[in-house]
C-alpha cells in the first residue's frame, strides 16, 4: 500500500436497509494533503459515500481502507482519532453545558490524560478563536460560533482527515468565508480535508480536486480546472460551473480557465487595463 | 426498528376509520376485561390473525419484542410474587409480610403475570394496526367525524406523523456523537450507557422544542384556532365490510361483558 494514500475505495457498493443501492462499484483513492470537494445533486449519493470513509457507513460490497486499514471491522469511536467528521447541523453535536467541557468531551471519552486534555483543550480554543466564550453555553453562541466549536469537537481528537458535510449552508457571506478559512488552515497544516457542498464558487476557490456525484457513481473526477471547463457535461449532471467561469466563457476568453474573481480581475487587468486610461481618481483595482 | 407510517395496502386500508377505532377500542376493553390467561391468549391470537391480513411487517413484532421482553419479565417476577394467590405451588422463603408475600410462589400468581404480560402485548401490536394501516388524514377525520374536537385530533395525529423525523433525527445525532468518540455499545456498564444516552437526548429534545416553535409559527399563519366550521377536503363513507364489522365489534363487546358478569374469564 502506497504511504501516501489516506482514504481508498475499492469497488464499494452500498444499499440501505429497505433495499436502496445507493452507491454504485465507486472506485477512488484519496492522497494524504487532498483538499477535495464532492459535489453532485441531492440524492447523488455524496454523503452515503463520505460516511464510508469513518465507518459510519460499512460497504455491502467492496471495501473502505483508511490508512490501509478495512473499516469493516472497525467502530466508528476507533475511526474518529483519524478521520474527523463535522455535521452540517452543529446543533445534533453539541450538548455539554460550557464551550471547555464541550471540546474535552471526546478526548475525556477516549480516556486521554487530563492534563493533556486541558492543555489541547487550551489550544483548539485559542487557535479556533473561542476564548472570549471558555464558559460560554453552546447554545448561547451564534450559528457561525456553534460550527467552529462543532470543528472543535472534531480538532480535538487529533485526526488526520477531516470531512466536512456542507460546511456553509445557512450561513451568510462573512459566516462562509469565516469556516472556509478555518477549513483551509486546517490543510495548510497538513491535514487531509474533504468537503461536500453545493457551492461550486467555493469548490472553485478552496477546493484542489473536485469530484462529482451522479446516481451513486463518480461522474467526473480531476482538478477544478478540469472539471469546470466541462460546462456541458456539468449542465447534463445539473450542476452550473462559477459564474465567473460561464462568463468568461461567453466572453471567449481563450488560453486561461477563470475559476474565481480574482482571477478574472488579474486576467482583465494584464490583457485590458493598460488600453485603458483610468480618469484620475476614479479607478483603482 | 424503524417507524413507517406510510399506510400498507391491504384489506385494512380501505376500511373507514372509524370501523377501525370501533374494533380498537373493542379490543381494548376486552383485553382488559378478561385476567385469565386462556381469554387473553385467544385475543392475541386473533390480533396476530389480524396482522397477517394487514400484512404488516412481521420483522416490527420481533423488534417490538426485543425492546418489550426485559419489562415482561419484570412484570411476570413482581406478579408472581406479590399476586396473592391460594394454590400454594413452591416455598421459596418464610413469610415476608411487609412487603405482602407469603413466601409462596402461587399457581394464581404465575396465571395473573402471564395474562398481564399478554395483556401488554396485545395493547402494544393492536395500535400499529390502526395507525399503519391509515393515512394520518384519514385518521383525522375519523376522530372528527366521531365528535373529537379538532385541536385534540390534530394534537393525535401530529404527535405520530412527527415520530417518523424524531427517529430520523435521533439517528442523525447518534452518528454525528459516534464521530465524536462517542460510543453506544461499548463501556459496558451502567453508567457509562447512561452519560452517553444524554449526548444523544439533549440535542434531540431542544431539537423537537425548535421544530414545535417552528411549526406554531407555521400553524398560526395559516390561522389555526380559526373560529369557523371546518370543512375537509376527504370524505369518507361506511362501506357494507365497515357495518359487518362494527357489528361484529359490538356482539363481542356485549358478549364479553356477559360472560364476565357470568362470571367466565378470570382466573
Amino acid at each position: 500500500m502506497d504511504d501516501n494514500v489516506a482514504i481508498q475505495c475499492e469497488d464499494v457498493s452500498f444499499s440501505y436497509p429497505n433495499g436502496v443501492q445507493a452507491i454504485h462499484n465507486v472506485s477512488l483513492t484519496i492522497y494524504k494533503g487532498d483538499y477535495i470537494a464532492f459535489v453532485g445533486q441531492n440524492g447523488s449519493g455524496k454523503t452515503t459515500l463520505v460516511k464510508h470513509f469513518n465507518g459510519l457507513l460499512k460497504p455491502t460490497q467492496g471495501q473502505v481502507l483508511v490508512f490501509g486499514e478495512a473499516t469493516k471491522s472497525k467502530r466508528v469511536s476507533q475511526l474518529s482519532r483519524k478521520v474527523g467528521y463535522v455535521f452540517q447541523n452543529p446543533d445534533d453535536m453539541l450538548f455539554c453545558t460550557s464551550v471547555t467541557d464541550e471540546i474535552a468531551y471526546g478526548p475525556r471519552m477516549l480516556k486521554m490524560d487530563a492534563e493533556e486534555v486541558k492543555a489541547k483543550v487550551e489550544s483548539i480554543i485559542i487557535e479556533l478563536g473561542l476564548s472570549e466564550y471558555r464558559d460560554t453555553h453552546p447554545f448561547a453562541l451564534s450559528l457561525g460560533d456553534r460550527q467552529r466549536l462543532a470543528v472543535a469537537c472534531a480538532l480535538s481528537l487529533d485526526p488526520q482527515v477531516f470531512v466536512f458535510d456542507e460546511p456553509t449552508t445557512g450561513q451568510d457571506y462573512f459566516g462562509s468565508q469565516s469556516i472556509m478559512n478555518l477549513i483551509d488552515q486546517l490543510h495548510q497544516k497538513g491535514k487531509t480535508v474533504i468537503i461536500i457542498t453545493h457551492d461550486m464558487p467555493i469548490v472553485a476557490e478552496h477546493a484542489k480536486r473536485v469530484v462529482v456525484m451522479n446516481k451513486g457513481q463518480v461522474a467526473l473526477e480531476g482538478t477544478p480546472e478540469e472539471v469546470f471547463t466541462q460546462i456541458d457535461k456539468l449542465q447534463s449532471l445539473s450542476l452550473k460551473a462559477p459564474q465567473v467561469t460561464m462568463l468568461a466563457r461567453e466572453l471567449g476568453l481563450q488560453g486561461t480557465t477563470i475559476l474565481h474573481v480574482p482571477e478574472m480581475v488579474d486576467w482583465l487587468t494584464n490583457n485590458y487595463l493598460p488600453a485603458i486610461e483610468p480618469a484620475a481618481g476614479e479607478m483603482s483595482l | 426498528m424503524n417507524i413507517d407510517l406510510k399506510a400498507h395496502s391491504s384489506p385494512l386500508r380501505s376500511l373507514d376509520g372509524r370501523t377501525k377505532l370501533t374494533a380498537l377500542a373493542v379490543i381494548f376493553i376486552l383485553v382488559l376485561l378478561f385476567s385469565h390467561p386462556v381469554y387473553i391468549v385467544a385475543l392475541l391470537a386473533f390480533v396476530l390473525v389480524i396482522w397477517f391480513i394487514a400484512r404488516l411487517p412481521s420483522k416490527m413484532l420481533k423488534d417490538l419484542m426485543n425492546y418489550f421482553w426485559m419489562i415482561a419479565v419484570i412484570i411476570l417476577v413482581v406478579q408472581i410474587f406479590f399476586y396473592p394467590g391460594t394454590t400454594n405451588l413452591l416455598k421459596i422463603s418464610k413469610p415476608l409480610p411487609a412487603i405482602g408475600f407469603s413466601g409462596f410462589i402461587t399457581l394464581e400468581g404465575i396465571a395473573f403475570g402471564i395474562a398481564m404480560v399478554l395483556r401488554l402485548v396485545v395493547i402494544m401490536i393492536v395500535a400499529p394496526l390502526m395507525v399503519m394501516t391509515t393515512p394520518l388524514p384519514e385518521l383525522m377525520l375519523a376522530l372528527v367525524k366521531l365528535k373529537v374536537p379538532y385541536r385534540f385530533a390534530f394534537i393525535m395525529t401530529t404527535a405520530l406523523s412527527l415520530l417518523p423525523s424524531i427517529q430520523n433525527r435521533a439517528s442523525i445525532i447518534q452518528q454525528a456523537q459516534l464521530c465524536r468518540g462517542i460510543s453506544y455499545d461499548s463501556g459496558g456498564n451502567f453508567i457509562g450507557k447512561l452519560k452517553a444516552s444524554v449526548s444523544l437526548m439533549i440535542p434531540l429534545i431542544l431539537g423537537a422544542f425548535r421544530d414545535s416553535q417552528t411549526l406554531e409559527v407555521a400553524m398560526n399563519s395559516r390561522a389555526f384556532g380559526a373560529p369557523i366550521k371546518r370543512t375537509f377536503l376527504l370524505d369518507s363513507h361506511f362501506t357494507t365490510a365497515d357495518f359487518i364489522i362494527i357489528a361484529v365489534s359490538m356482539v363481542a363487546l356485549i358478549g364479553g361483558i356477559v360472560l364476565r358478569i357470568l362470571g367466565f374469564g378470570t382466573y
